[in-house]
C-alpha cells in the first residue's frame, strides 16, 4: 500500500502552499523530518548555524518577498532559540511558520530529554499555535497554520510536531482525503473591506481638512497599497509621514514625503503631525515611538484610522473615524470618494519647516560620520537596494539617510527592537530576492550576536553585503546615557571588539575595512555592487548621536537636536 | 473609572483555548477576579465567564483582544440587568448544640444541607454575590472550615 509519513505530510503541505525555502537546524526530535528533507524535491533547506538565525532569516525573507517565511528547529533548546525571532515577527506582524519537533507523545509531559512546552512558551508571541497529537490532524493543521499566518493581520504561527507523528504513516489516499477537508474557522473572519459609510465620512473629513497629514505604516506595504497611497496623497495634496516600517510607502524624496515620523523622525514630519487638523493613520498602530506622550499627540486633529485589526482602533489614540479593512481595498474605495484638492498654505508651511530643519550633519575630513556612510550607500544603490538593519543608532541613521525609492525593500525589527536581526536578516532577504542588491547594515554590537550566520551566507554563496558601522560602542544606549545619565557610560564600551576583517576572513568572506572619508565612496562602490558576499567594516565617529530626538514619553515641544546637533 | 464587568465568551473547545483566554489577562495586565468554564449549549464549544474590574475603555479593548484569539467565536459583555449567579459549597463546624440554628439560617437563605456529620455540616448555596457573602458573614459565628466558590456565571435576560 502506498503510504506517507508525518514528516512527508508536512513537506507536501508546505510545497502545495508554495513554500520553496526553509531555514532550519536539525536535532534529535526532527531527525525523521530531516530524513525526508534529504531528498525532497521542490523545497530548499538552508542550514543555519543557530536557530535564532533561522527565525530571523525566515522573518526577513517574508518581509522582502511578501511570502510566508518558514523556520524549523528541534525540541527543547532548538525551539527556545527560535523564541526571540518569533517574538520579533509577532511585533511586526510578519507572516511566519515556525515548525518545531517535540518529544514522542509517549514521553510528553514526563520531562523527557530536550522536552519543553514550546506551545505554552510561544502562546503570547504567536498568532496561534498547535501541538499535533494525531497524524490525521496534521494536514489540516498545516493548512490552517499557513492560512492564519498569511491572512488578515499576518503573524507567526507555530506547529509543534512530536517525533512519533513524524514517523507514523497513513495511506496516501487518506492523506489526500484529509487534505481536502475545508478549514473550520468560524472564530476567524478578518474584515477585508471597509464600511462604506465610514469611507464616506473619511472622504468628507479629507475634503474639509486644511492641514491633513497621512501616517503610513507597514500595513501599506504589506497590503501592496503603496501606489494607491501615492495616488491619494497626490490627488488631495496630503503630505505623508512614515513609520519606521512604513518607509518606502512613498519615495523618500517625493515632494509630499515627510520621511520618518516619531522619536528620531524628521522635524518637519513631527511638526506636520503636531499641527495637523486631520491625521490619517494607514496600516499603522500609533506605537509609543511614534506618539510620545499620547496626551499631547496631534492635539488639534481629527483622526482617521485605517487598519485591518479592529483591536488597533482606539488602542493608543482615539480614532474619530475608524475604518477596519485591508488598506488596499479601503484606499480603492476612498479614492472614488475624494475629490482633487489643493492645500497650498499647508504645503507652503511644510516647505518652510523643511527648509529650516532639513536632516543634517556636517561631514568631517578626519573621520567618517555614520550619516555620511549611509548617505553614500544610498547614493551608490540609488535608493533601490534591499536594506536590512540591526537595532540601534545605525538603524535610525539608515531610516533617516537611506532614501528609499521603492516599497518592500526595508527589513528591520521595529516593534521588538531585536539586536542580532541584521546578519541573518540579510541572509533571508537575499534568499528571497536572489537578483537584487541586499545590504545588511549592522552595528558592532548587534553584529556579534548572530555573526555565526556569515558561515551560512558563505555556504550558500549569498551575495549579501554586511556593513558594520563600527563606533566601538553600544551607541544608542550610550546616547541615552550621555543625555539622560550624565555620561555615566555603564557597560556600553565595545573597544574590546574582535578584528572584524579577520573574523570575516576566517569564514572565507571577502572582508574590508574603511577608515578614511576619502576612500568611502570608491571602496563602497567596488564592493556593494559585486556579486559575492562581502563584509565591510566602516569605522565611524565614536560618540555620534542620532538627532533629531524626542525623548521617550515626551512631545514635539521637547524636540532635541533640530539642526542635527545639540 | 473602574467598574465590575461580566464577560461571556463562547470558544471552540480545543487544547489551549482556556489558557489563551486566561493568559490574555495576565499578558496585558487586566484585573481578572474570576473565570469559570464549562460546556455550552453548542457541541464542541465552551462558555467561559470572566469577571473583571476595569474601565469601560479597557473593556472595549479586552473584547477586541478576545476576538483575536482564533478559537473565540463570540464575546458578550453583560450590563447589570443580566442574571448573574454564583454557586458555593461551605463546610461549617457544628455539633448538637448549634446544628439546628445553622439549619434554620440555611433555610432562610434557601440553602441546602448536603452532608451532616457529628462535627460539621456541608451546605450548598446559589445566589448573587451579596447573598453568598452575606451567608458567609453569618456563618463566621459558627466557624467556617472550608469554602469552595465557583465564581460568577451569567446570562442576559434578552435573546
Amino acid at each position: 500500500m502506498n503510504t506517507i509519513n508525518g514528516a512527508r505530510i508536512l513537506l507536501e503541505c508546505l510545497k502545495r502552499a508554495g513554500v520553496s525555502d526553509i531555514f532550519g537546524y536539525p536535532g534529535g526530535a526532527v531527525i525523521p523530518l530531516y530524513d525526508e528533507i534529504y531528498d525532497f524535491e521542490g523545497i530548499t533547506h538552508y542550514h543555519v548555524r543557530h536557530e535564532q538565525g533561522a527565525a530571523h532569516a525566515a522573518d526577513s525573507y517574508a518581509r522582502a518577498t511578501g511570502k510566508l517565511g518558514v523556520c524549523l528547529a528541534t525540541s527543547g533548546p532548538g525551539a527556545t532559540n527560535l523564541v526571540t525571532g518569533i517574538m520579533t515577527a509577532h511585533m511586526d506582524s510578519v507572516p511566519m511558520l515556525a515548525i518545531t519537533g517535540q518529544v514522542a507523545l509517549s514521553v510528553l509531559g514526563k520531562d523527557a530529554f530536550q522536552e519543553s512546552d514550546v506551545v505554552g512558551i510561544t502562546m503570547p508571541i504567536t498568532k496561534h499555535n498547535y501541538l499535533v497529537k494525531d497524524i490525521k490532524d496534521l494536514p489540516n493543521i498545516i493548512k490552517e497554520a499557513i492560512h492564519l499566518a498569511t491572512s488578515g493581520r499576518p503573524g507567526p504561527v507555530l506547529v509543534d510536531i512530536p517525533k512519533n507523528i513524524q514517523i507514523e504513516s497513513i495511506p496516501y489516499s487518506e492523506f489526500e482525503a484529509l487534505y481536502k477537508v475545508d478549514l473550520d474557522l468560524k472564530g476567524y473572519q478578518p474584515k477585508y473591506f471597509g464600511h462604506p459609510r465610514q469611507i464616506k465620512l473619511a472622504a468628507k473629513a479629507i475634503g474639509e481638512a486644511k492641514k491633513p497629514v497621512i501616517i503610513a505604516g507597514a500595513g501599506v506595504i504589506k497590503s501592496g497599497a503603496h501606489e494607491l497611497l501615492r495616488e491619494l496623497a497626490e490627488k488631495c495634496e496630503i503630505p505623508v509621514a512614515m513609520t519606521l516600517l512604513g518607509l518606502g510607502s512613498i519615495p523618500s524624496l517625493h515632494d509630499l514625503s515627510l520621511e520618518m515620523l516619531g522619536m528620531h523622525g524628521t522635524v518637519y514630519s513631527n511638526y506636520a503631525v503636531h499641527n495637523s487638523d486631520l491625521v490619517i493613520g494607514i496600516g499603522m498602530r500609533f506605537d509609543d515611538r511614534i506618539t510620545g506622550d499620547t496626551e499631547q499627540f496631534c492635539p488639534n486633529a481629527k483622526v482617521i484610522h485605517i487598519d485591518i485589526d479592529p483591536a488597533e482602533i482606539s488602542k493608543n489614540i482615539h480614532a474619530d473615524i475608524p475604518i477596519v479593512g485591508d488598506v488596499k481595498n479601503v484606499l480603492i474605495e476612498l479614492l472614488k470618494e475624494v475629490s482633487e484638492k489643493i492645500n497650498i498654505d499647508w504645503l507652503n508651511q511644510i516647505k518652510e519647516w523643511k527648509n529650516e530643519y532639513p536632516l543634517q550633519y556636517t561631514k568631517r575630513d578626519d573621520e567618517i560620520r555614520p550619516q555620511h556612510a549611509i548617505e553614500t550607500i544610498s547614493n551608490i544603490t540609488k535608493g533601490e537596494a534591499v536594506i536590512i538593519t540591526d537595532v540601534g543608532q545605525h538603524q535610525m541613521w539608515t531610516a533617516q539617510y537611506y532614501k528609499f525609492n521603492k516599497a518592500g525593500n526595508f527589513c528591520s525589527s521595529g516593534g521588538a527592537g531585536t539586536m542580532g536581526y541584521g546578519v541573518p536578516g540579510g541572509m533571508g532577504a537575499q534568499v528571497g530576492r536572489p537578483n537584487d542588491i541586499v545590504v545588511s547594515i549592522v552595528g558592532d554590537g548587534g553584529f556579534q550576536m548572530t555573526s555565526q550566520e556569515l558561515m551560512t551566507i558563505m555556504q550558500y554563496k549569498l551575495p549579501v553585503k554586511t556593513v558594520i558601522l563600527n563606533n566601538g560602542f553600544l551607541g544608542m544606549v550610550r546616547q541615552w546615557q550621555e543625555i539622560f545619565h550624565s555620561k555615566r557610560y555603564s557597560s556600553v564600551d565595545l573597544s574590546m571588539n574582535p578584528n572584524f576583517v579577520k573574523l570575516g576572513e576566517a569564514y572565507g568572506m571577502t572582508s574590508i575595512k574603511i577608515e578614511k572619508p576619502e576612500e568611502l565612496e570608491s571602496k563602497l562602490k567596488e564592493h556593494l555592487l559585486s556579486n559575492e558576499p562581502v563584509l565591510i567594516e566602516i569605522v565611524v565617529t565614536k560618540e555620534d548621536n542620532v538627532f533629531p530626538m524626542i525623548p521617550a514619553g515626551k512631545s514635539v515641544n521637547e524636540l532635541m537636536g533640530k539642526k542635527g546637533e545639540l | 473609572m473602574e467598574e465590575r464587568f461580566l464577560i461571556s465568551v463562547i470558544a471552540k473547545n480545543r487544547a489551549g483555548a482556556f489558557s489563551r483566554i486566561s493568559g490574555l489577562f495576565t499578558q496585558r495586565g487586566y484585573n481578572m477576579e474570576s473565570i469559570i468554564a464549562g460546556k455550552s449549549e453548542k457541541d464542541g464549544y465552551s462558555r467561559i465567564t470572566i469577571q473583571v474590574t476595569e474601565s469601560a475603555s479597557n473593556i472595549d479593548q479586552i473584547v477586541k483582544q478576545l476576538y483575536k484569539i482564533i478559537d473565540v467565536e463570540k464575546v458578550r459583555v453583560f450590563d447589570n440587568t443580566a442574571v448573574a449567579r454564583e454557586h458555593m459549597l461551605i463546610k461549617i463546624k457544628s455539633d448538637k448544640n448549634t446544628r439546628s440554628d445553622i439549619i434554620e439560617i440555611a433555610n432562610i437563605y434557601r440553602a441546602k444541607i448536603l452532608n451532616v456529620t457529628q462535627d460539621n455540616l456541608i451546605i450548598e448555596l446559589t445566589g448573587d454575590v451579596s447573598k453568598i457573602e452575606g451567608f458567609i458573614t453569618v456563618m463566621q459565628d459558627y466557624g467556617i472550615v472550608e469554602i469552595a466558590r465557583t465564581g460568577l456565571s451569567a446570562m442576559a435576560r434578552t435573546l
